[in-house]
């Protein structure tokens, strides 16, 4: 990877994603970027076709999920300079063209993380997780399990650690964690495709979005209920 | 002697025994066998002195002493597993960073082998 002119990584995390990623990838090199795939102990060949469409691929030993998958990348990004990450899903969802939204209201805002956000696209379980969430957590964020982010230094610092290694999801876990420390949380519109192929994780059945709920809202317990109360900023 | 007695003091050198078997074996830490040699020391204590059961039955109000017994059985194993999820936590957050480290290093390897091919058939050039 050539690091003398760029900072931005952009890190996919990929669970046997070989029908779409070669896609994704291409693209973003196309436009110039750095991008690293983060292979999940996928069962098809999405490594080597990640790695021929001009991705850096690191091999997880075993299955450990999505946000797991971000942090080796984000672990990746620190050890190799890059002061920036992008994510973004494996499955065509995100257009790379739009990673350009994300870094100018980097600048715009000066945030730790940007969300790209696209609530149009969210199916009803979708919206009424992010309803309950919000009303419990006081977070005004509209699209909160968007995976296209955009995360600074002093982000990628703090989620490398061990503390958000105990995480299960990239998405409330994540903002909660930023926000106890402090740091920016900012959310610009970005229009999003359906799908390519494969199903969403967490919404996939009403048993998984309880267990998400109920999980999101353990975890909220703990940072709300035993901290001082916080003036909500976002 | 009672039978509790002698059955207590039974128990409680089984199992004793049976700890000190599974250090030597490589089975068990040795900082476990300590909560369990404190499990057989109450067991002990109060299959040899069984009045001690009544007395500290009585003076927290419960009407049948040996229910004591019972109680705190059950919360030795609550704690008990609550310490192992504690300890299981921390142990699954090591695997993970390990598991990251090793995919980073593994790419890392990758990147020197192709390197120091490339210098090779540099050499032969």
């Amino acid at each position: 990877m050539n690091k003398s002119n760029d900072q931005n990584l952009i890190i996919i995390p990929a669970y046997n994603e070989s029908a779409s990623i070669d896609k994704v990838v291409g693209k973003c090199r196309r436009l110039g970027y750095s991008v690293l795939v983060v292979n999940d102990a996928s069962l098809d060949d999405t490594a080597n076709i990640a790695r021929q469409a001009g991705a850096r691929v690191l091999d997880h030993p075993q299955n450990m999920g999505a946000w797991i998958a971000i942090q080796t990348g984000m672990r990746f990004a620190i050890r190799h300079e890059f002061s920036r990450v992008i994510t973004m899903d494996a499955d065509g969802q995100h257009d790379p063209e739009h990673i350009a939204c994300l870094l100018e209201a980097e600048v715009r805002t000066g945030a730790d993380i940007v969300i790209g956000a696209c609530p149009e696209r969210a199916s009803r379980k979708r919206l009424f997780a992010w309803w309950m969430l919000r009303k419990l957590s006081g977070f005004k964020v509209q699209d909160l399990t968007s995976g296209f982010r955009l995360y600074n230094l002093s982000a990628v610092g703090l989620l490398s650690g061990r503390d958000a290694t105990l995480l299960e999801y990239q998405d409330l876990g994540v903002l909660l964690m930023l926000r106890e420390n402090e740091m920016q949380i900012t959310e610009t519109p970005v229009p999003m495709q359906q799908r390519e192929a494969g199903l969403s994780r967490i919404f996939s059945s009403w048993g998984r979005v309880f267990y998400y709920m109920v999980y999101s809202l353990m975890l909220l317990a703990g940072k709300r209920l035993l901290s001082p109360v916080r003036k909500q900023e976002f | 002697m009672s039978m509790l007695n002698i059955s207590s003091a039974v128990f409680g050198l089984v199992t004793a025994l049976s700890v000190i078997w599974l250090v030597k074996k490589n089975h068990m830490h040795v900082q476990y066998t300590l909560w369990w040699f404190a499990f057989i020391i109450l067991v002990l204590i109060f299959g040899l002195f069984p009045k001690l059961l009544d007395l500290l039955g009585h003076a927290l109000g419960f009407v049948y002493p040996p229910s004591l017994l019972f109680l705190m059985a059950l919360l030795a194993i609550f704690i008990k597993v609550l310490l192992a999820d504690i300890e299981r936590t921390r142990t699954k957050a090591s695997f993970i960073r390990l598991s990251q480290k090793v995919a980073i290093l593994e790419d890392q390897i990758r990147i020197l082998k192709e390197h120091s091919d490339g210098q090779g058939a540099d050499k032969k050039d």
